[in-house]
């Protein structure tokens, strides 16, 4: 492979023993999802040069960046490899602008050159009224965004982002994620972002890749884990209801039926319910949630104390609940059950 | 003055601990008070202008200002080093740089006659290789001031070097910024209040500095007699008020620095 991201690592640290085989071709996205303590950070440090390896080889876009056996290691310095991380990390004592130029800067871009290359991305990115900017008076949303252009000033082959989104409170992930999906899908360079959160993961990435306890148990399309989930973390995580509608004025319409959402979008969206965020009645529920249907109980999984239920309908969905609170709802197959869904759980992102 | 009543806190101090505390107050206080009681107020621009104090403050500046430059040149990178690379004797290492902090200056004298005295071990090659001479110059009185001022540097910036967020540090590295440019641009801007507040404790104390100034570098007027030597010399003449005069530059000067520090090191509450 000439372009894009060879990777064969072999890292121990502490008591994890990390042994990750990839290769991503320019212009995808790749999600390295799984539970904490899977190794998922360490892979990312791996690949910017902050970790050592114990064994392997790293190459991009035909440059060797490690090779254990050949005694080759680029230092992170010297990697074409931009990091966007978990908590952002600008620098407290540098104005916005000369955070994004600092990779210029430190190439040895003349200041004024820099400054003016910094303000196009900060353009570009919907933030040039803050230029001036201490990071401290940014929000959680906006300094994401301004690592993110402090990362892709330098225009580095390798994109590497840490939990892009956990740093960011409920409604500006939302806001946050679809303005993320458009900047990478501009970024030509392999995109890699590690998370713990499937939706992020869903909305972000062209492929998966499962990581548990240092191991990679599967890869592939949300579609092929869905299909076929090889470990009760791959099911939770591609567990997730995914729906492909037209969004409107506040809903998206799936195959005629119409979801009520809060998040704004138009066009073309996918749309994430998360099971726990579907709730089951035996009778019509009071009040008035917008999205209130009748279906039928299908297939009931039991896991410990919680239950999957997949509920066929206008918009079959997968349900999951305590198992007291199935006990109380006395499901049976076929038999009448009342979905409700709360607008603000449902995450919708363009396709 | 009498304590007020307030839930919790004893309604009268025990006189087993007013007592002694009263006194070390007074320890503290009286002095000073004494100083400022005892100054010549109506003469004292003249005692400051007098040519030989003016001659000692030119001097005690000049010294201390270079003493301060050389802890800072030398003693960062030490700080450095003790903070961030660990090497087999690291401690024994730190516990001797903090030696001058409780050593009687007296006795850094006398050390630094037997390395940097002409028979000393590296004096006899200065002056052999380089007719450099340390004892009895300026230069040796420089020296003495750095031996003792620089631990306060030393220790400071090492604390801050310890604590700075090494996360910053690698951002810079994933953003290209090598070793030096990591230092410059992130490291020293983020640790920057903590080396200032060093550099000014390192200064105060090279300003102070009598012990080891005397014993290395002598009492010459115009060479090595700084303020406090020249202080020491006019008590022994006899010149109580210009002794007085020059204290208290001295005590205003540490008054400042108290001061200018207050928020980190005195004021926490």
């Amino acid at each position: 492979m000439t372009g894009g991201l060879g990777a064969d690592v072999d890292v121990r640290r502490g008591g994890l023993h990390l042994e990750v085989a990839l290769s991503v071709p320019p212009g995808e996205t790749v999600a390295v999802v799984g539970p904490n303590g899977a190794g998922k950070t360490t892979l990312l440090r791996a690949l910017a040069g902050l970790q050592e390896l114990a064994g392997g080889r790293v190459i991009l876009d035909g440059e060797v960046l490690d090779d254990v056996a050949g005694g080759r290691h680029v230092p992170s310095e010297r990697r074409a490899v931009g990091v966007v991380f978990q908590e952002h990390l600008l620098f407290p004592h540098l104005r916005v602008v000369d955070n994004v130029a600092f990779g210029l800067r430190v190439r040895g871009v003349p200041r004024q050159e820099a400054r003016r290359r910094a303000e196009t991305w900060l353009d570009r990115l919907g933030l040039a009224a803050r230029a001036g900017d201490r990071p401290a008076a940014l929000s959680g949303g906006e300094a994401q965004r301004v690592a993110l252009a402090r990362a892709l000033v330098t225009e580095p082959g390798l994109l590497l982002l840490d939990e892009p989104l956990s740093a960011l409170d409920a409604p500006a992930r939302a806001a946050t994620r679809r303005s993320l999906r458009e900047h990478l899908r501009h970024h030509p360079g392999v995109r890699l972002l590690v998370t713990h959160d499937p939706i992020e993961a869903a909305a972000l990435a062209d492929h998966l890749v499962v990581l548990e306890g240092g191991r990679v148990v599967q890869r592939g399309t949300v579609a092929q884990l869905a299909a076929r989930p090889r470990s009760r973390y791959v099911a939770d995580l591609v567990g997730v209801n995914l729906f492909a509608g037209r969004a409107g004025a506040g809903t998206v319409t799936i195959g005629g039926f119409v979801l009520t959402v809060a998040e704004q979008a138009t066009g073309e969206v996918l749309v994430a319910v998360p099971p726990r965020a579907v709730a089951l009645h035996r009778h019509r529920p009071g009040g008035s949630p917008r999205n209130v249907w009748e279906g039928a109980a299908g297939a009931v999984d039991r896991d410990g104390d919680r239950v999957r239920v997949a509920v066929g309908g206008p918009l079959p969905i997968v349900s999951e609940v305590t198992a007291a609170a199935a006990a109380e709802l006395a499901l049976e197959a076929g038999g009448p059950v009342w979905v409700s869904v709360k607008a603000t759980e449902i995450a919708v992102f363009g396709s | 003055m009498r304590a007020r009543a307030r839930p919790g806190a004893p309604r009268r101090l025990p006189p087993l601990v007013a007592g002694p505390a009263a006194v070390a107050a007074a320890l503290f206080v009286l002095p000073l008070a004494a100083l400022a009681a005892r100054a010549p107020w109506a003469d004292l621009w003249s005692d400051l202008t007098h040519p030989a104090a003016r001659t000692a403050l030119r001097l005690s500046l000049v010294c201390s200002l270079w003493a301060t430059a050389l802890a800072v040149v030398f003693g960062l990178p030490l700080a450095w080093v003790l903070a961030r690379v660990p090497f087999p004797g690291r401690r024994a290492l730190r516990a001797v740089v903090l030696v001058p902090l409780v050593l009687p200056p007296v006795v850094g004298g006398v050390a630094l006659l037997l390395a940097f005295g002409r028979r000393g071990v590296l004096g006899r090659l200065l002056d052999e290789w380089f007719s450099v001479t340390l004892p009895f110059t300026t230069a040796g009185a420089v020296l003495a001031e750095t031996f003792v001022a620089m631990p306060f540097l030393v220790i400071t910036a090492e604390a801050a070097f310890r604590a700075a967020d090494r996360r910053y540090e690698e951002a810079a590295r994933t953003l290209g910024a090598r070793r030096w440019a990591v230092f410059r641009r992130v490291t020293l801007p983020l640790t920057w209040p903590a080396l200032a507040a060093g550099a000014l404790l390192a200064w105060a104390r090279a300003l102070g500095e009598f012990g080891a100034t005397i014993t290395f570098a002598g009492n010459t007027p115009g060479r090595t007699t700084t303020v406090p030597l020249e202080v020491y010399l006019l008590l022994e003449s006899g010149r109580l008020d210009s002794a007085v005069a020059l204290s208290l530059v001295l005590l205003v000067v540490s008054v400042t620095i108290l001061a200018v520090l207050r928020d980190r090191w005195v004021g926490a509450r």
